[in-house]
């Protein structure tokens, strides 16, 4: 099922240069996702997305060299490696090298009718992008610490995948899954999403928003909960595994481990394996509100501490199956290659390469 | 690391930060009128990473600093009152009135030094941590230096040798995202904000932090400091801030955004933030900060009038601290 063909199809891309950089690094056995990586996995996704027809990328503007380094790809590749690279368009927002980067970004890569954005980030990127994409769908791709939401997949296949659902090959219907949020409610006002896990711990501050002190958390909420996550969501998925397509989600309730009714050992970061205690553990039902039992602490969301909450704060979370939509990237593929889309001539396959490749 | 900071703690921290604030908007001030001889370079906007730093550190602990050392200073202990006298080249200041601004130092403090030559901090901590692990008295080394620092020479063959002699010390870089007056548009080309990915190729830990938050810094600098002690080794900081001032007292400054520093001090004050999150934690009352505030503000007003009443240094000590007999 073949849908509608788009020629002038726009893709966004958001690449966090803060990812994978937190503390971390230091208290756990995290690797580093380096600035040149990231630009280099861009280049990748725009010489896929090229060979597909994709004429045009906008891209978040950074301070970090990610950009600036994908320009000189581009400028250095098509001169001596004969590269055809769409054309790339930098966001004009001011850049603050925070959260805030992002959130504009996306807003500007909606008013600009884009057709699909690839996230380059962890949990806390591709979070951020679910708060302000609607139903753009999202090629989520991992380049954080702890990844239970986006894959770790090959920039150029992921690109390619990209371009065929930008220019109607396979359809967003074939191509995407729905996915879930956890909501999160202040004083009746909401004010935040999770796309995995959302904890409540006894922290004062947010300070440097990692979380990987299970002594510190209290509840955890998951999304889903798969048995091989890393992270908080890994208590869960070892505790009672939800899958990403079913329609539930799950409550912990944490105590010290050796109580309780159960302790696991857990892997939290990378490298940080640690005993968890559970007291309780309940199913989440799609928006049956559950207020939280802290009276002051910090609201963890996908892995980062993000707001502190006081005494008198009334906090509700529940689970929401209106989540964002991404990109099936194998799915894509199989499909596309089903249809013979890859079978030279292909109305899809537009690059002047590729062309040129035939014709010799 | 302490689990929660103490009401204690917080005082101190804030007190710190503001000591550094008025300190260097006094000396802004006086700058302008004429009365300072030398060069001066302000660290307004940057306390929460001297401070969430230090605060960590006893008098054993080394650290370097660089041509804007005041805040350094202050956060690891050294007297105000000395360094004003100081920077007035007055016999009373912290180094006899011969150093000025940009050589305040005060060894019994553990404060090896402003510096003026942009990134001569890296080796001197590397040689104090070293000293450290020799004398395994559980002491560590802290480097204080900036993106401009960060691709000088200096600063890898520091990091390649405390990462080969597993040094207890710690690489603290303050990315203001100018080096001196090279404007962040020009970072890709330059690398400036690539220096932690740098240090990952040295194999040592490296992170980034909110600079502007005394928490994110205090939480980071911790463990890295833990770690060091523990002979975990060395660790790198790279913490984003903002000056407020230009590179140097004086500097037109016309590489920036026009609105760009009201915007910080607006929204992403050192000060306002950690008072916000104390205050709305209820551990600290509004009216104890602006307590401190007022405390701070007769104390530095105390430091300069002591300078400007402080004699000249001798002529006879002019050849005194040329050379060390060793």
């Amino acid at each position: 099922m073949a849908s509608e063909s788009f020629n002038n199809a726009t893709v966004g891309i958001i690449a966090n240069p803060a990812s994978g950089r937190d503390i971390r690094r230091l208290v756990s056995a995290a690797s580093g996702f380096s600035i040149a990586e990231k630009a280099n996995i861009v280049r990748r996704l725009c010489l896929g997305m090229s060979a597909i027809g994709v004429d045009k990328v906008c891209m978040m503007p950074d301070r970090s060299g990610i950009a600036g380094s994908v320009l000189r790809s581009m400028e250095q590749g098509t001169l001596a490696l004969d590269e055809h690279w769409p054309e790339i368009e930098l966001l004009e927002i001011p850049i603050q090298e925070k959260a805030i980067d992002t959130l504009r970004a996306v807003e500007k890569m909606v008013d600009m009718g884009v057709r699909i954005i690839i996230v380059l980030g962890g949990d806390g990127t591709h979070r951020l992008v679910a708060n302000n994409c609607g139903n753009i769908p999202l090629i989520a791709l991992s380049t954080g610490t702890n990844n239970a939401f986006p894959h770790f997949q090959e920039a150029t296949v992921a690109g390619m995948a990209a371009g065929l659902v930008a220019r109607g090959a396979v359809s967003v219907c074939e191509a995407t899954l729905r996915n879930k949020v956890l909501r999160v409610e202040i004083n009746g006002h909401c004010r935040d999403l999770a796309l995995v896990d959302l904890c409540l711990t006894d922290d004062m501050w947010v300070g440097s928003r990692a979380m990987w002190k299970p002594e510190r958390v209290k509840e955890i909420f998951v999304t889903y909960a798969e048995s091989d996550a890393i992270g908080l969501s890994a208590v869960a998925g070892l505790a009672n595994p939800i899958s990403r397509d079913s329609g539930q989600g799950l409550h912990l309730t944490l105590c010290p481990p050796g109580q309780g009714m159960l302790t696991l050992c857990a892997p939290i970061a990378p490298g940080l394996i640690v005993p968890v205690g559970i007291s309780e553990l309940r199913i989440l039902r799609p928006h049956e509100k559950i207020p939280v039992s802290l009276t002051t602490g910090v609201v963890t969301l996908d892995g980062e501490r993000e707001f502190a909450f006081r005494d008198g704060d009334r906090i509700n979370v529940w689970l929401d199956l209106d989540g964002p939509l991404t990109i099936d990237v194998p799915r894509v593929l199989h499909v596309a290659a089903e249809r013979g889309i890859f079978t030279w001539p292909s109305p899809y396959i537009s690059s002047k390469s590729l062309q040129q490749g035939v014709a010799e | 690391m302490k689990a929660q900071l103490s009401k204690e703690d917080l005082l101190k921290a804030y007190r710190k930060m503001r000591e550094i604030r008025e300190f260097e908007d006094r000396v802004h001030v006086e700058f302008a009128k004429g009365t300072l001889p030398g060069f001066v370079h302000l660290y307004s906007g940057e306390e929460a990473v001297a401070v969430g730093v230090c605060e960590h550190l006893n008098d054993l602990d080394r650290i370097a600093s660089t041509h804007r050392g005041h805040g350094h200073c202050i956060a690891k202990g050294v007297e105000l009152e000395g360094m004003m006298a100081e920077i007035y080249g007055k016999k009373t200041g912290t180094c006899g009135g011969k150093g000025g601004s940009m050589h305040i130092a005060d060894l019994d403090k553990g404060m090896m030094g402003a510096n003026g030559i942009v990134g001569a901090g890296p080796p001197l901590i590397a040689g104090a941590a070293l000293a450290s692990k020799l004398r395994k008295d559980g002491s560590v080394g802290v480097v204080f230096f900036g993106d401009g620092a960060s691709n000088q020479g200096t600063n890898f063959e520091s990091m390649n040798f405390a990462v080969t002699l597993d040094l207890p010390m710690i690489f603290v870089l303050e990315n203001n995202g100018y080096a001196e007056s090279t404007s962040p548009k020009y970072s890709a080309k330059v690398g400036s904000d690539n220096i932690a990915d740098r240090a990952r190729g040295f194999g040592m830990p490296a992170v980034t932090v909110d600079g502007n938050d005394f928490f994110a810094v205090y939480e980071a600098a911790g463990e890295a400091i833990e770690r060091a002690r523990k002979g975990g080794g060395p660790t790198f900081i790279e913490c984003k801030t903002m000056r407020y001032f230009g590179h140097f007292e004086g500097d037109a400054q016309t590489y920036r955004p026009k609105d760009e520093v009201k915007g910080a001090r607006a929204n992403d004050c050192p000060l306002k933030r950690f008072a916000a999150a104390v205050t709305s934690a209820g551990l600290v009352e509004a009216a104890e900060l602006e307590a401190i505030d007022k405390s701070v503000l007769d104390q530095v007003e105390k430091a300069v009038k002591a300078a400007e009443a402080a004699p000249q240094p001798d002529l006879d000590a002019l050849m005194a601290d040329v050379y060390v007999s060793y």
